[in-house]
């Protein structure tokens, strides 16, 4: 989904309900939400805007590595990993954490959290992931889903030996 | 602060607060802003509006109790996790705001401590989050998109906490139980809404 940047610049313009009457030319102009601004506040703009945009750009999502398949963490544990080709045949897993139930669907190359039954349901509308570094988690049921690149892959295995030996 | 009115006055100020902290907490889940900034799991963090209010206007014990007893109250209704993700970032956000409290009129508006404030509270939320989940990635691949939209929500909750910090600043009644005028400042509590209009910064009027 696209966000239209006009609707979140309406969404400002509901701040205004101070009118001011100019002295010199008797003119009532309407006070707008960024004439409360001070410059400290343009500075805070301009910080956690750089910020995060750095931090954005190095993230492994955008990197353009191809995805090599996908993990499900528990606790900081892989408890079950998908390769590309499992993705995408296609398929559902069942899994239980924390007492909680979920439902996971892969398909296509995808994997999502499909249902849940955990408060929040962040995890099911994170919706489907496909890209190397993209997750979908579940806080309440400290679950993790998380698509490895080739090169995270390979630190994911030496880390899990069982799964070179199996 | 020492009369008994007064003290009354403080303890039902702040018991109104933390019942307005909890039902804005409830209410915006009801928000599907999923819908409108396709981010898992933002929320609006409206209130972030209390917190807001009872920095800038009240001592920071009251800020402090408040947002410890709306977390606790909001962990009761709904699990564990969500008392350690309110209390983490509610927390960590008073703390932010508190110190940017201390510029406040000079450096930052109310809507600059908002925006500290609303992305303390995130930066709070994703520790909390990455020490459950252990996993310390969560801090690059997830903070950046919480805290670009903890700017639009973060000012949207500062413009709306406007109104109400300024009706404490003018309230004769509320004067006993706010915390002093910064010594920095000129002295008079300073109005929020007031604005430099940039009409009449080139006028010839004061």
């Amino acid at each position: 989904m696209v966000i239209d940047p006009t609707i979140l610049m309406g969404a400002m313009d509901i701040g205004t309900p101070v009118e001011k009457v100019d002295n010199t030319t008797n003119k009532r102009q309407s006070v707008r939400w960024y004439h409360w601004l001070k410059w400290g506040d343009w500075l805070i703009y301009g910080l956690v805007g750089t910020l995060s945009a750095i931090l954005l750009l190095s993230s492994p999502a955008i990197s353009g590595d191809a995805a090599s398949g996908a993990v499900l963490i528990r606790d900081g544990e892989t408890i079950h990993r998908w390769s590309l080709q499992e993705l995408e045949e296609g398929g559902s897993l069942a899994v239980d954490a924390h007492d909680y139930h979920y439902q996971i669907d892969y398909s296509d190359g995808r994997i999502r959290f499909v249902s849940a039954d955990c408060p929040d349901k962040v995890c099911v509308t994170s919706g489907w992931i496909s890209r190397p570094g993209q997750i979908a988690v579940c806080v309440p049921g400290h679950l993790m889903l998380k698509i490895n690149s080739d090169a995270t892959g390979e630190t994911d295995q030496s880390e899990d030996v069982d799964v070179i030996i199996k | 602060m020492s009369r008994q009115s007064d003290r009354i006055r403080r303890l039902t100020t702040d018991a109104l607060l933390i019942s307005l902290a909890l039902v804005l907490s409830i209410a915006e889940r009801w928000i599907p802003l999923e819908l409108l900034i396709p981010v898992p799991g933002i929320k609006l963090g409206l209130a972030n509006i209390v917190t807001l209010v009872a920095v800038l206007c009240l001592y920071p014990i009251d800020a402090i109790a408040l947002v410890t007893v709306r977390s606790l109250i909001l962990g009761l209704i709904s699990g564990l996790t969500t008392f350690l993700f309110s209390l983490s970032g509610g927390l960590l956000a008073l703390m932010v705001m508190w110190l940017a409290g201390k510029l406040y009129d000079r450096v930052f508006s109310v809507i600059g401590i908002s925006l500290v404030g609303a992305a303390a509270h995130n930066i709070g939320q994703i520790f909390v989050a990455g020490f459950i989940l252990r996993e310390p990635l969560l801090m690059t691949t997830y903070l950046p998109v919480l805290l670009l939209t903890s700017l639009v929500t973060g000012t949207l909750t500062g413009v709306a906490a406007l109104p109400v910090i300024r009706w404490f600043t003018r309230s004769n009644q509320m004067k006993a139980i706010m915390k002093p005028v910064n010594p920095t400042s000129s002295g008079s509590r300073p109005d929020p809404l007031e604005t430099k209009h940039p009409a009449q910064h080139n006028g010839s009027d004061v």
